[in-house]
Order: C-alpha cells, then structure tokens, then sequence
C-alpha cells in the first residue's frame, strides 16, 4: 500500500546520500593509509599506523590538544547559543523596526566571510589599536583579546548569526494565539519565554550545538590568530603540519581518525541528549506580524540584546567594509584576474548550491518521514536512522580540507590530467562543507509542512512528484532560497582544498585574496576582502531567487 | 525549470573550459603562487627565457614552498614539472631524499653573492637563487629604541609586543625556531618561555601577522630584513625598518631543482643557468624583496639603507630534518608554560 512504499523510498534516498558522503569522507582518510607506493611520503616502510601516529605527536601533546580544543569548543557552542536566544527572539519580535532587515542582512555575512577576514574585522573593534580601545583613550586598563576568550569571541561572532538564521522561523511560526493569551494572562516575560519561546525553539538546540561544537573543535587559522600562542590549540594544527611540512600520511590519517572518532562520540552524546525523538507539532511559516503584547520594559530589553549584536557581529563585518573602501579598491576592479577568480567562483558556487540544495532536500525529506507518527510507525529503525541523518551529516565537517585535498590528488592522479579536476573537487568539497548547514535550515521546516499537509494529501492520492511539485517545493521555496543563497555564499571557493590544484587555469576569489597578501599589498587585500562580502552578497540573492523561482512561485 | 537547468549548465561549462597551448616544447616549473603571481617575479622570469628559448614557460603556482615539494611528492616520477623552484634550504634534505632530483652539473663556485658564513654551496641538486635574512621588523615611528639581540629583546618591557608564526605552518615561523636554536643551542627552551608574555600571539601564516602588524595590534613581527624595501620602493614609506640583532640572523636560501623525471632536461639546465645570470638575477629583488644569489646581479638603491648583519646562521639541510621534531616540541611546551 502507498502509505508505507512512499515514505520507505524517500527514507532509503535520505540514507543512501548521508551514507555515500560518509564513506567519501572516511575513504579520503582511507586513502592516505593505503597511498601507492609511488608517493614519496617520508615514512620508514615498516612504519605501523599507530607508531607513525605516536613518531608525529606524543601522547601527552595529544590529549592536551583534545583536551583544550573541546574546552574551546564547549565554550564557543555554549555562548553562541546563550546570546542566539534573545538574539533571535528581539529580532523576531521586531520585524517594524527601522533597519532590522539590513542588521540581519549584516550579520548573516560573518557566516560567510573567510575566517581570517572576519578575524580582522573583529580585531578592528576589539584589538589593541581597535575602536574601542581607542574610544576609551587608555583607560580600559591592560584589555587583551587574545586567549581563549577572544577565540571564542570570534567563534561566537560566526555562528550566532546561524543559529538566530534557524530559530528566527521557528519563532514567527508560533501561533499569533499564543502571544495573545500570553498577554491576556499577563505573564513576565521570564514565564513567557519558558512556555512559549523556548519549547518552540529547543528541539533545535542539539543539531546546532553538534555543528558549531564540530566547526570549532576543527576551526584552525583563526584560532592560532587570536590564540595568543600554542597554549590555544586545535589537532588540525598537528594534521595540517603533518601533510604539508612532514608529508607523513600515515600519521595524518591516524590523526584525522582520533578527530573522528572523538567527534563521533561528541554528535553520539548530543544526539542522546536530544536528536533521538521526532520533533514536536510544527507548523509552517507565517509572514511575521508586528505584536502588541509587548511593554516597555522588553523594549528596552531588545535594544539592549541588539546593541551586544551590533557591537559583537555587526561592526566587525562593517569594519571590513569600511578598510576595503581605498583607493585599492579602483586597482582591484581593473585586473583581468579579478574577473577570472570571480567568474570561477561564480561557477563553484552556484553548481555547489544546486547540488547541495537538491541533496539536502532529498536529506531533509528523509527525516521529515522518520519523523511524523503516522510515517515511522511502518519503518523498523526509525530513531536509529534520524539520528544517522541528524548527526552523521555533521561528520563531514571533521575531515581536515588538507587531507581531503591530499586525498582528492591521490586517488585523481591514476585518472589523467589532475588540474582538469579541479573544479569537480572544489564543488566536492564544499558540498561536505555546507550540507550540513543546509540540513540543519531545511530538516525542521519541511517536517512542519508535511505535518500539515501529509495525511490530507496521502488521503486524497497526491503524491510523488506531482505532490513536490505542487505542494512541497512551493511551500518550502523561501527555505530552499535560503538554504540556495547561503551555499553560494560559504562556497565562494575553499582554500584547504584548492592548495594542491591550483593552476593558472582555475583560481578562485579566496586565492587571489590568498595571493594579494602574500604581496604585501595590504589595501588590495581589503579592498578584495570588501567586494567578496558584496560578491557574496549577491550570490546570496542569486541563490535565492534562482531556487525559489524554480520552486514555483514568486520569490517574496 | 528544465529551461534554467540548462541556462545554468551552459554558464557553468562555458567558464570552465582550460585554454589549449602551442606546439613549442612547454618548460613546467612548480613555484610558490607569489612567485608565478601577476605581481611576481613570474611573468618577467617568463618574458626573459622566452626570448632566447623557443619554447613556452608555464609557472604554476602553489600555495607555499612546502606545498611545491608535497605537490611533486605526490606525482612522483610522473610529474609534469621540469623544475622545482622556491623550495628553501629548510626542505631540501627531505627533497633530495625522495630521489626525484637531477644534479643540477652548474658551476656556482665563484659566482654567488651569499654571506660568507655560509661557505661554499656544495649542493648538488639545488642551486640557489635569491636569499634573505629573518628579522624583527618595526614601525619607528610606534618604536624608537628597538631591541638589538635576543637577550635585549627579552628584557624588554612586556608592552613590547611581538607577533610571530607557527613552525608548524610557516616557513618564516621555522625560520624563527632554527634562528634561536642557532642562537641559544640547548638553552633554546628557556628562551621561548621567556618570549612568551610578549606575545601577541601566532599566526598560521607570514601574512596573518605582517597584517596584524600593519594594523598596530603588534610592535614588532618577524619577518624579512628585507620587507623595509618594500616599503621605502614599492610605497614610498620610510618608517618602517628590521632590528639588526647583534646575536646574527638566521637566513633564508630559496632554491631551484630540476626533476629526474623532466622529459627536457637540456632546456631545463638552461633556465637554471640563466636563472643565475644578471638579467633574471636583476629582476628578483624589486618583485620577490630578497637578495639576488649571484654577485653579477644589480641590488637596486632601497636596499642599500637595509640592515648588514655581521653573522649569519644557516643549518645544513640534514641539521634541520634530524632536529626539526624535538625543536618544534620545546617551541611548544616553553611558549605554553
């Protein structure tokens, strides 16, 4: 009977693609272990994986990086949730008020700015010669951002605006009714977050602190930027040197494979704690309305939980901006290459959003039949198999670039020209890099809309592609614009990746920035920093009104 | 929809189509990406070879010197690449060790401008082709009485602030870790520890910091005696300038190689050949900011203000690969107490 055969092909499509990444990711680790032995790594032949693994890193060293980078990682995931709430509920509850479309506009872009970048932007506010030091002339005392508290500041500044992106929805969802009876039962503001707000935003909570606990814990860069020195540490310091200055392999994956396994236990523990039961009643998005059950005193509340963003998101993105506006700038936009890097970008990112557009649908689609009562009773499995579509997609994110990229080299080289494939392992790649996100933005509003519509449409035989035609695409297409805009954007181009691929052929938007600074020519690279946010800018837009026209529909 | 799936399609492939070469025999060279660059030393290189060798110079540029040698490592004997060039003396131990080199057969004896302390170059499969030194670099107009040893440098106040890379990322930040070593030998750790509250903090890359450098949030970063020159030619600023250190520096020597595999070696040898010779020679300091190696070369006048360091250290390449481990582990354990 179609009830059951339905959903069984939706839930094997989800699992094939959430398995098949997988064992891509595991195979580039994999690979490392068995390199032909025409590549002249430099281990000794009897070198075991476990000896080369201890010749690179001893154990003390290992367990210390382990140790500080989940510190790290904890606080980080800790302290982007904690400010995202109010965050996200002041700028729901607000949508009236003046310029709020270009703050969450603003803060969107440090998702999307290269790390370093945006580590510049925050240092431009907080650093030494920043603005505020130099607002209080001297008088803030020995203040110093570098340590674990400026990598986790940086850390926050990147991923509170993704979870406010994910819970914002989910707060304009919530039945008008309630605020309502909220108001007319006169309840604080405390009782009504704690019966209204966080019930329809904690189902959330586990899968984003998985993904940021995973972006940290591997996040690399800008951690020894703001450091302060080694004390500060991630292992894929240890991985990355291992590849690129000892060319030991074996000890790369061995590594690549205690990150793995550790983050295994990380998402198992999360998805323990909270991604194991179907989510809750949801219902789709309603056009956010202005609300009259607020006072004055959650007035003067939002404006403080803005102005905290602004100070910690927005005026470091906008501090890019404003080093990028220089007479460089006229430079810039006069080079050839800056056209060829963008036009390549312009490729990768948009074959990348359609791919991870399409994939994390077919995910998300999956998920939403495990999840609804009447779907997973007829499937054996059901919790097992949302937690491996909820968790394991965050798994991509732990394969270090370098070894995926090293990976990529070694098994592509048996198979002609290597530069001809670099366009394919840039797309790959960031495919890994973003599906998760994409996930994450997609799977809780398409379980809501087929809550409310999936037992009058099975019943009156609208189903298949007809039905995601009709039904599905159209009523998800702002999401699907979304989840469009913001993989064009986070895959502008990889730099991990491209290291060993680059030729003149193929060069993408990061790597002219890459090649900029390596030239000493600092205003060039800011001002290139500046146009790859409005680059990115665009391609967000792009994402989005491609998606939602091909989803039927007008875009709004 | 089918309609913009196949609009989209058609961007894509038309931005993806690689550009067919000529039939002249095609010279490879595997470089770093700023040397190759557009603002390299790269396309002048290219134009001066072309010249006289009836054959077309492809430069490909990858992301580090380190990079170049993983690179060629990794394609083994069937690399594309006739020459390996921007490897430094730091990797050349390792390089030769993968026995994919040629020996190089050019007569340097004689010919090359590097400080006497380095002795005679008896490499035989690299040839070197321009060097410099590492160097506190500073803003004097933030700092006006700069350190001018290591021991100086120490009992600075702890305002002073410094800012340097990673050994286990950076050439430069390697380049820092042999130069104490060179300085201090054992005593290394406690250097490092003693270092460490000056620290702004450490860069993954030369960039990160020179960056963090340029924008006050360092006084001083370590990078090359010769970037003042940059500065003063390429700006026309004059405030920024290289701490001479009395201990000596540490240097760097960048180095080319032809590859065994290389299907051309004759023209290959050729380039090497020129490559030392004044023209090219003369092309280097003004668009890679180091010293030429050979004594025929033209030093342009900014470089004449730049430091002179009466010492000058460089561990033999078999040094570095025996010691690199343990040095890179006191590095981390004296900066993280």
């Amino acid at each position: 009977m179609t009830m059951s055969i339905y959903p069984r092909q939706t839930v094997m499509a989800a699992m094939v693609v959430a398995v098949v990444l997988l064992l891509f990711g595991l195979g580039a680790i994999a690979s490392l272990i068995v390199a032909p032995s025409t590549i002249q790594t430099n281990m000794t032949a009897d070198q075991s994986l476990w000896s080369a693994l201890i010749g690179a890193i001893d154990r003390s060293r290992l367990l210390y990086s382990l140790k500080n980078a989940g510190l790290q990682a904890s606080l980080s995931v800790i302290f982007s949730i904690v400010i995202a709430i109010p965050a996200a509920i002041a700028v729901a509850r607000r949508p009236d008020w003046l310029g709020i479309k270009g703050l969450v506009m603003v803060i969107s872009l440090a998702m999307v700015l290269p790390s370093t970048v945006a580590a510049m932007g925050l240092l431009a506010v907080w650093g030494r010669n920043g603005m505020v030091a130099s607002l209080c002339g001297g008088g803030c005392g020995d203040m110093s951002i570098y340590g674990l508290h400026g990598v986790v500041i940086a850390h926050m500044m990147l991923n509170v605006p993704l979870v406010m992106r994910v819970m914002i929805p989910l707060l304009n969802a919530v039945h008008q009714s309630k605020w309502r009876n909220a108001a007319l039962l006169g309840l604080s503001p405390w009782e009504r977050f704690r019966h209204i707000e966080w019930p329809a935003i904690r189902g959330v909570i586990p899968g984003l602190a998985s993904l940021i606990f995973m972006l940290c814990f591997t996040s690399f860069a800008l951690v020894l930027m703001l450091g302060g020195g080694p004390k500060v540490t991630t292992l894929e310091v240890e991985i990355y040197s291992a590849v690129r200055f000892e060319f030991n392999l074996l000890a790369a994956a061995g590594l690549s494979l205690i990150q793995f396994a550790f983050m295994a236990l990380v998402v198992a523990s999360f998805a323990f704690w909270g991604g194991w039961h179907a989510s809750g009643d949801l219902r789709s998005l309603t056009n956010p309305l202005p609300r009259h059950d607020l006072g004055a005193t959650d007035r003067l509340w939002d404006m403080l939980v803005m102005g905290g963003i602004i100070l910690l998101v927005a005026l470091p993105v906008v501090m890019v901006g404003i080093r990028g506006l220089n007479m460089d700038l006229l430079t810039l936009l006069k080079r050839p290459q800056f056209y060829d890097a963008a036009k390549a970008s312009f490729s990768v990112a948009m074959t990348t959003s359609f791919l991870v557009t399409g994939l994390s649908l077919i995910m998300a689609y999956g998920k939403a039949s495990l999840s609804l009562s009447h779907r997973h009773r007829a499937l054996p499995f059901a919790g097992l198999m949302r937690v491996v579509l909820d968790q394991g997609v965050l798994l991509y994110l732990v394969i270090p670039s370098v070894v995926l990229g090293t990976a990529a080299f070694i098994v592509l080289r048996g198979w002609g020209d290597v530069f001809g494939y670099a366009f394919a392992v840039v797309v790959m790649a960031n495919t890994l890099l973003t599906l998760p996100f994409a996930y994450r933005l997609l799977e809780r509003r398409l379980t809501g809309i087929l809550a409310q519509h999936d037992r009058l449409s099975l019943q009156l035989g609208v189903m298949g592609w007809h039905r995601l035609k009709i039904l599905t695409l159209p009523a998800l297409r702002y999401d699907l614009g979304l989840v469009a805009g913001l993989t064009a954007a986070l895959s502008i181009g990889d730099l991990g990746v491209i290291a060993l691929f680059a030729s003149a052929d193929f060069r993408t938007l990061p790597w002219l920035l890459y090649q900029l600074s390596g030239k000493y020519a600092a205003d060039e690279a800011a001002a290139l920093a500046f146009v790859l946010m409005l680059v990115t800018i665009t391609f967000f837009w792009l994402g989005r009104v491609v998606i939602s026209r091909l989803c039927g529909g007008r875009y709004a | 929809m089918l309609k913009y799936i196949t609009i989209m399609a058609m961007v894509i492939a038309s931005f993806t189509q690689i550009a067919k070469a000529d039939d002249k025999p095609e010279l490879v060279i595997y470089t770093y990406d700023s040397f190759a660059g557009e603002w390299g030393p790269g396309p002048q290189i290219k134009a001066e070879f072309e010249k006289t060798c009836n054959c077309t110079v492809t430069f490909v540029g990858l992301d580090s010197s380190v990079g170049i040698l993983g690179r060629i490592q990794l394609e083994g004997a069937s690399s594309k690449a006739d020459i390996a060039l921007g490897l430094d003396t730091s990797l050349t131990s390792i390089a030769a060790e993968t026995g994919l080199f040629a020996e190089h057969t050019l007569e340097t004896r004689g010919k090359l401008a590097l400080p006497a302390d380095v002795g005679y170059w008896d490499d035989k499969h690299f040839v070197p082709f321009d060097w410099g030194y590492f160097a506190f670099n500073y803003d004097t107009k933030r700092v006006s009485t700069p350190p001018s040893s290591f021991e100086e440098l120490i009992a600075a106040d702890n305002d002073l602030k410094i800012v340097i890379q990673d050994p286990r990322t950076s050439t430069p930040g390697l380049g820092l870790m042999l130069w104490v070593n060179a300085v201090y030998g054992d005593k290394a750790p406690e250097i490092w520890a003693k270092l460490a509250p000056k620290l702004v903090t450490v860069t993954k890359g030369w960039w990160d910091s020179y960056s963090m450098f340029l924008e006050g949030e360092a006084d001083m970063v370590l990078s090359y005696s010769t970037s003042p020159a940059y500065h003063l030619i390429a700006e026309g600023k004059d405030h920024y300038a290289a701490a001479p250190f009395t201990d000596g520096h540490y240097m760097q020597v960048e180095v080319a190689g032809v590859l065994k595999s290389s299907k051309k070696p004759a023209l290959a040898r050729l380039f090497l050949q020129k490559l030392m010779e004044k023209e090219m020679q003369s092309i280097l300091p003004t668009t890679n900011w180091m010293y030429p190696a050979a004594k025929s070369a033209d030093v342009p006048e900014g470089f004449g203000g730049l430091i002179q360091p009466e010492k000058s250290f460089l561990f033999s390449p078999e040094v570095v690969a025996t010691n690199r481990d343990a040095w890179t582990k006191t590095w981390v354990d004296g900066l993280s107490q």
